[in-house]
């Protein structure tokens, strides 16, 4: 293992003059295009790098941006520069290393980093819209070993306030100090932009045999094309499972007496502040282990036990990240050494028993602490201070995208709720008078004009509409209406009508046909005659009557 | 009620910048204090205690702040922000949409309210101007206008009511088929479950989660704004001397 902690971001301050490759995401589909961001800290490049193409991908520039990153009170300059990188092959392309140039003369050159290919879908529709991928990228564990539980859900529709349910894992347990690594990248294929939500939550396995084979389940609002109120796009929630958890944690095997309690690949490193002294002098050791394994709680074995020195306890860290879809851990144990005699000084060799879950087995790190030459001194009592742990309040981290407070606004508000729903109802109230009042003025306007037409005779209008069926009373009443139609022309009651004088007044084509169909009747009626077209004759006078 | 409004902002005025001044010194427990004796707070008030929680490091009352706030605020993007960051550091594990309505991640109930209002004065308008100038379709349109804009009051009003979300604040809060410490335990929740808050009785709650589970949970397992801490349990009643005139409680 390349001793990486610095490059993977590990130290409390970013150091100077360094600068990485990020890909984002490190895995795409031929196709696809994602996007490369080249970070260079604490330096100033001289001028926007030419990055040659990598073996297998395109590179085109896309922004660059310039930022300050605080760590305490230290503030770092970085500078940004965007890429957007499409793979022509598939398989692993390797990205950099690059060597590039800094104002200040110097160079400074990135680790490599490996895009992952993937072979391309046959066509758009062999994926679907959502797709929800998870996993722990492996099938065994070891008991205590961190393991990394990735869900990645990707979209080729809008989506929106993604949340993810998980089943309960009773043999998983979160290890402290490291957050959840949550992503989201946008990626192009053609002219569509999926996007990828990618979370990776670290675990420790603190039981043995499988795991319940539970789905992760991704719930998400998916816009549905239409837009609603405002315009604005509909959402719809739906939810989509990834893959069901397919892990079992294995016991380690019966453990060394000198067992570390470490579990997984690890590196150490020792190390002397300086390699002579005098009696009395501190000097600091400083030991670190760097790996994927769980370091909290972790100690060394003690040095010096039976040497001319004093040790004693210095700061202790732990500090660990998920970075590319590994999980790493850097501890950093530090004991201050007082010699006192005079002379070469051997610390001795260090022993320490790890587990290897690469390799199934307990391996046995060696590490030389170092040599001190002690010169002679002053033997007094050797008083340290500047290495104990400092005491401070620790608050939370706030992690890199916490948002600020509101630094202005009313702080109470109006209660509204019920004034509101009265307001409404009070405004409502004039027009559902208004509205009442006319529904009644209507329905007595209708029942008046019922009541009206009940007061007076029948029309001949009317009177042609209820005609009897029997033939004789048919015809009595077909004259009768002739005669109330001829007397309200005349303006005079049906009783007292002069038919002679009254036809004529009328004009003489109506006159005849008048006296034409009341003879017509009178036949039917009284000598046995035909009455066929009388009665339409009838209506038809009484109609243009009614119009003269 | 305007009047009402004015006196609460002038008791009230200052309490924003008072506690983000707290809050930027450090002063997270004063902050916290000072937010939260705001009656009805605003949104961004709520939004302010929910980043004060935070960064205290107690990310499930964080939450809550949040979840309300969004309620009153449901277009501010620094709320929908912190909240979905809390709710990932949290692996909220219930789904978060307690409320069924939709609107509701666009419009405020005052603003759909104000909305109806709108549409009922526009209503009465039409009835009242129809009495002098006869339009046709006019009785149609103001009807529906009528309708629609007393329906949004209707609505608005209901979904002002709405309970209240609380969040677990414990590491483990056990449901219960009934408001008793012995009740059947039904289902387990996390820490950082968001629950709708339905109904009080003695030290539990009525609660509700987003997959319809319904049960008690002891009061002190949930928390949110406005909500009051616990109180510490009663210290026990003296035992009367047996000479004493008090009454003995029966056994």
């Amino acid at each position: 293992m390349v001793w990486v902690v610095c490059q993977l971001g590990l130290t409390p301050a970013w150091a100077a003059g360094q600068a990485f490759v990020q890909l984002e995401p490190d895995t795409l589909t031929l196709g696809q295009t994602g996007r490369m961001t080249l970070l260079m800290v604490g330096g100033r490049p001289n001028a926007q790098p030419d990055l040659a193409d990598p073996d297998g991908a395109t590179l085109s520039f896309d922004s660059s941006y310039q930022q300050f990153r605080s760590d305490g009170y230290q503030r770092t300059l970085v500078f940004g520069f965007r890429y957007r990188i499409t793979p022509t092959r598939e398989g692993q392309v390797t990205v950099g290393p690059y060597t590039l140039k800094m104002a200040d003369g110097s160079e400074v050159q990135t680790q490599p980093v490996t895009l992952q290919v993937l072979p391309g879908a046959d066509s758009p529709s062999d994926t679907p819209p959502i797709r929800v991928t998870s996993g722990f990228g492996r099938t065994e564990a070891w008991e205590g070993q961190v393991l990394l539980y990735s869900l990645e859900m990707t979209a080729r529709v809008p989506v929106l306030g993604l949340n993810w349910r998980l089943g309960d894992f009773p043999s998983l347990t979160k290890p402290s100090g490291i957050d959840n690594d949550a992503k989201e990248f946008i990626v192009e294929e053609g002219d569509e932009r999926i996007t990828v939500n990618r979370l990776v939550i670290p675990y420790v396995a603190t039981g043995v045999g499988p795991l319940p084979k539970k789905a992760p389940v991704a719930s998400v609002n998916v816009g549905t094309g239409r837009r609603g109120i405002f315009g604005l796009q509909q959402y719809q929630t739906e939810a989509v499972a990834g893959n069901p958890v397919d892990l079992t944690v294995r016991a380690l095997p019966p453990a060394p007496a000198n067992f570390s309690g470490l579990i997984g690949d690890v590196q150490f490193r020792s190390r002397l502040d300086r390699a002579s002294a005098s009696v009395g002098s501190s000097i600091k050791w400083t030991l670190e282990v760097v790996g994927d394994a769980n370091l909290d709680g972790w100690k060394p074995p003690q040095i010096g036990e039976t040497l001319p020195v004093a040790v004693y306890e210095g700061d202790s860290t732990v500090e660990s990240q998920i970075q590319q879809g590994r999980y790493i851990a850097l501890g950093r144990v530090e004991r201050v050494v007082v010699p006192t005699e005079p002379g070469t000084l051997d610390l001795g060799r260090l022993e320490l028993v790890t587990f290897s879950p690469s390799r199934g087995e307990y391996v046995t790190h060696r590490v030389d602490v170092g040599t001190l030459q002690v010169g002679g001194g002053e033997e007094v009592l050797a008083e340290v201070q500047s290495f104990a742990p400092t005491v401070s309040t620790v608050l939370a981290d706030e992690g890199p995208g916490f948002r600020d407070n509101h630094s202005w606004g009313l702080a109470s508000r109006l209660p509204v709720r019920t004034p509101l729903l009265a307001a409404s109802v009070v405004s409502a109230v004039p027009a559902l008078v208004l509205g009442w009042l006319s529904v009644l003025g209507r329905v007595r306007q209708r029942l008046e004009a019922r009541a009206e037409s009940r007061r007076r005779p029948p029309t001949p209008t009317e009177r042609l509409a209820q005609l009897p069926d029997a033939p004789g009373a048919r015809l009595a009443a077909l004259d009768m209406v002739l005669r109330q139609a001829l007397a309200e022309w005349a303006g005079v009651e049906p009783g007292v009508l002069d038919r002679e004088a009254v036809l004529e007044v009328l004009p003489d084509a109506v006159a005849d046909r008048v006296r034409a169909v009341t003879q017509q009747l009178d036949r039917a009626r009284f000598a046995g005659g035909s009455a066929d077209g009388s009665e339409s004759e009838v209506r038809a006078l009484v109609s243009e009557l009614g119009a003269l | 009620m305007i009047a009402w409004f004015l006196a609460a902002q002038l008791t009230w005025a200052g309490v924003l910048s008072d506690g983000n001044a707290a809050f930027e010194d450090g002063r997270l427990d004063e902050a916290i204090s000072l937010w939260s004796e705001v009656d009805r707070p605003s949104g961004r008030l709520l939004y302010n205690l929910g980043n004060a929680y935070y960064r205290k490091g107690d990310r499930s009352r964080a939450l809550a702040c949040y979840r309300q706030a969004q309620r009153l605020r449901p277009r501010d993007g620094h709320i929908h922000h912190n909240l979905a960051m809390v709710r990932t550091e949290l692996e909220t594990v219930a789904p978060p949409g307690v409320s069924e309505r939709a609107w509701v991640n666009v419009l405020t109930p005052t603003e759909l309210g104000l909305l109806g209002l709108a549409l009922v004065l526009a209503g009465s308008g039409l009835v009242v101007g129809r009495r002098t100038r006869r339009a046709p379709g006019v009785a149609v349109g103001s009807t529906a206008l009528l309708a629609v804009g007393l329906g949004l009051s209707v609505e608005a009003w209901q979904a002002g009511g709405e309970p209240p979300v609380g969040v677990v604040v414990v590491e483990r809060a056990q449901l219960r088929d009934s408001p008793r410490p012995d009740g059947d335990v039904v289902w387990t929740f996390n820490s950082g479950s968001e629950l709708a808050i339905e109904q009080a009785f003695g030290d539990f709650r009525l609660v509700r989660d987003g997959d319809g589970r319904r049960g008690w949970v002891p009061q002190s397992a949930v928390w949110w704004p406005g909500q009051a801490e616990p109180a510490p349990a009663p210290a026990p009643a003296p035992v009367p001397a047996p000479d004493s005139d008090a009454p003995v409680p029966p056994e």
